[in-house]
């Protein structure tokens, strides 16, 4: 599908007059899940549920609310418009930056030829991922596209960068969702102002993203709402608790009335 | 304390009593001896009483509180047509990271008050949920409660280890605490562990009178606070309690309580 494919345009096109005054380094990195975690210096991978990271043990904090952050993902069926395994940081990284609170910008492009609307917010909630990253705490706030991290100063000292960060990410992505055949990640912590041009793209991407889930339930000719998702994986849509919730109601109808 | 090597328990105190008798203070108090005795142990505050006055006794300005969160979840859950239950999940933990104050030694969250109209018990387990998950990540949670423990049970947390009644030497204050023991001695609101009183402002002279009416309530004794000028003083300029010196009597006297529960070691 290509819903996004204008935005990827756009962001390609703010990265080049951006690239015009901040320093933008590119990390190439492999595309195989199992090469993306080798080197890593902190553990990746499903553990326990992450503990917040306290000021006093924060080495570099991303994204506070008082300064700016931007977070969002931008898929598409074109793996021409991605670069895989291509990180790109704009601004300082996280080794030069210890003790530092600076501005966030986190950009997940996503390619997969079987990617669809309905799939936007399994997406999105994937970036929630730092109980899967040691030292490595995350908030989310999605319909506002922000996102405020802390990298702790144990994680900072084994050398945790943001190549570090996009390769967890990256490979964390293509293992939990295999519908992903390319993944590129952009990072940005050059300055406010930069963050909030991205902010403009953010905004109409969460828009697009709510009319096109707003189609996930259709009206039948009866005048029913259906769900007409053709994710067929239920563990894998977040209306799934809704759906559960009406058929235990279903289950205990039926269990009364066969009392009765 | 807590050494690095040793593995850490996590203590829940919650400090309640009548309006009045001089409860926050105590907290305060306690609070401040915990920050200078800390060693490595992480420290929340959580001001739970309505009447709020916690945050102004150690100094602290308050942007944003549980309250106004709460407002905003309602609002949101109201309004928004597609809101989707999980991202509204994901503003919580966001919103709620964005009410803590982190300070020099402590942290603090205040709960507030709502404006939003109505009950909502499901928005207040919500929200309690919140408070728990975050007070996990820490090793002593302090609240400071009102004279009911509704309060706490329905927004802070449901199963504290230590329940700290103040009061002073007035029968309204004692009336408070034995109505507190009856309601704690039930164990529907606030289970806990431990349970006591600490009579405060006492004069010199008044002591015997204070423990007679400290027996009948049946509650153990933790210590009596002595009536303590340079604290008055604290109190009426407005000067954070956080400064207080070492030596004042009504601070040695909460060490000692603090030392009574086994929560400080100060030499």
């Amino acid at each position: 599908m290509e819903t996004f494919d204008t935005y990827i345009e756009r962001l390609r096109d703010y990265l080049k007059d951006i690239e015009k005054q901040a320093p933008v380094l590119e990390i190439e990195c492999p595309s195989e899940i199992d090469k993306l975690l080798q080197e890593s210096p902190i553990r990746i991978g499903s553990q326990e549920k992450a503990n917040i990271i306290l000021k006093e043990d924060t080495a570099v904090e991303l994204g506070n609310p008082s300064l700016a952050s931007c977070a969002f993902i931008l898929w598409t069926s074109n793996l021409q418009l991605l670069k895989d395994g291509r990180i790109t940081l704009v601004g300082p990284d996280i080794p030069e930056s210890i003790g530092q609170s600076l501005p966030f910008a986190q950009i997940l492009l996503i390619g997969g030829s079987e990617i669809k609307d309905q799939h936007h917010l399994v997406l999105e909630q994937h970036q929630l991922i730092s109980n899967k990253i040691e030292g490595y705490m995350i908030r989310l706030a999605p319909q506002r596209h922000r996102m405020w991290t802390r990298v702790s100063r144990v994680a900072a000292e084994k050398g945790f960068s943001f190549e570090t960060l996009g390769k967890a990410l990256m490979a964390i992505y293509k293992s939990e969702l295999r519908m992903i055949e390319a993944s590129e990640v952009v990072f940005i912590t050059s300055s406010k102002e930069d963050i909030r041009e991205l902010e403009k793209i953010a905004s109409e991407v969460n828009e697009i993203k709510n009319i096109a889930l707003a189609k996930r339930f259709g009206k039948t000719e009866d005048g029913f709402y259906e769900c007409i998702s053709d994710v067929a994986d239920c563990s894998v849509c977040p209306e799934q608790l809704i759906c559960d919730e009406i058929r235990d109601i279903i289950r205990l109808r039926r269990k009364s009335k066969a009392s009765t | 304390m807590s050494d690095s090597s040793q593995p850490i328990h996590r203590h829940l105190i919650a400090v309640v009593g009548k309006g009045g008798v001089g409860k926050t203070a105590f907290t305060a108090l306690m609070t401040t001896i915990l920050v200078r005795n800390r060693y490595k142990a992480r420290i929340l505050a959580i001001d739970a009483d309505p009447a709020t006055g916690l945050p102004i006794a150690l100094g602290v300005d308050v942007r944003r509180n549980m309250g106004e969160v709460r407002d905003e979840i309602i609002k949101t859950a109201r309004t928004a047509k597609n809101e989707r239950k999980v991202e509204l999940a994901n503003m919580l933990d966001y919103m709620v990271f964005e009410t803590l104050i982190e300070l020099d030694g402590y942290s603090l969250i205040a709960m507030g008050r709502s404006e939003a109209d109505g009950c909502f018990c499901p928005v207040n387990d919500l929200l309690r949920a919140a408070i728990e998950d975050l007070s996990s990540s820490f090793d002593i949670v302090l609240i400071d409660g009102e004279a009911g423990l509704e309060q706490i049970n329905r927004k802070v947390m449901r199963n504290v280890d230590t329940l700290i009644t103040v009061t002073d030497l007035s029968v309204r204050g004692f009336q408070a605490a034995n109505t507190i023991k009856k309601i704690a001695d039930s164990g529907k609101v606030v289970k806990c562990k431990k349970l006591g009183l600490v009579v405060n402002r006492v004069k010199p002279g008044e002591e015997e009178l204070a423990s007679k009416s400290a027996k009948e309530t049946g509650l153990e004794l933790l210590g009596f606070v002595p009536e303590d000028e340079n604290l008055a003083r604290y109190d009426s300029t407005g000067q954070p309690l956080l400064e207080i010196a070492n030596t004042s009597p009504s601070i040695v006297a909460v060490a000692e309580v603090l030392r009574k529960l086994e929560l400080v070691q100060i030499k």
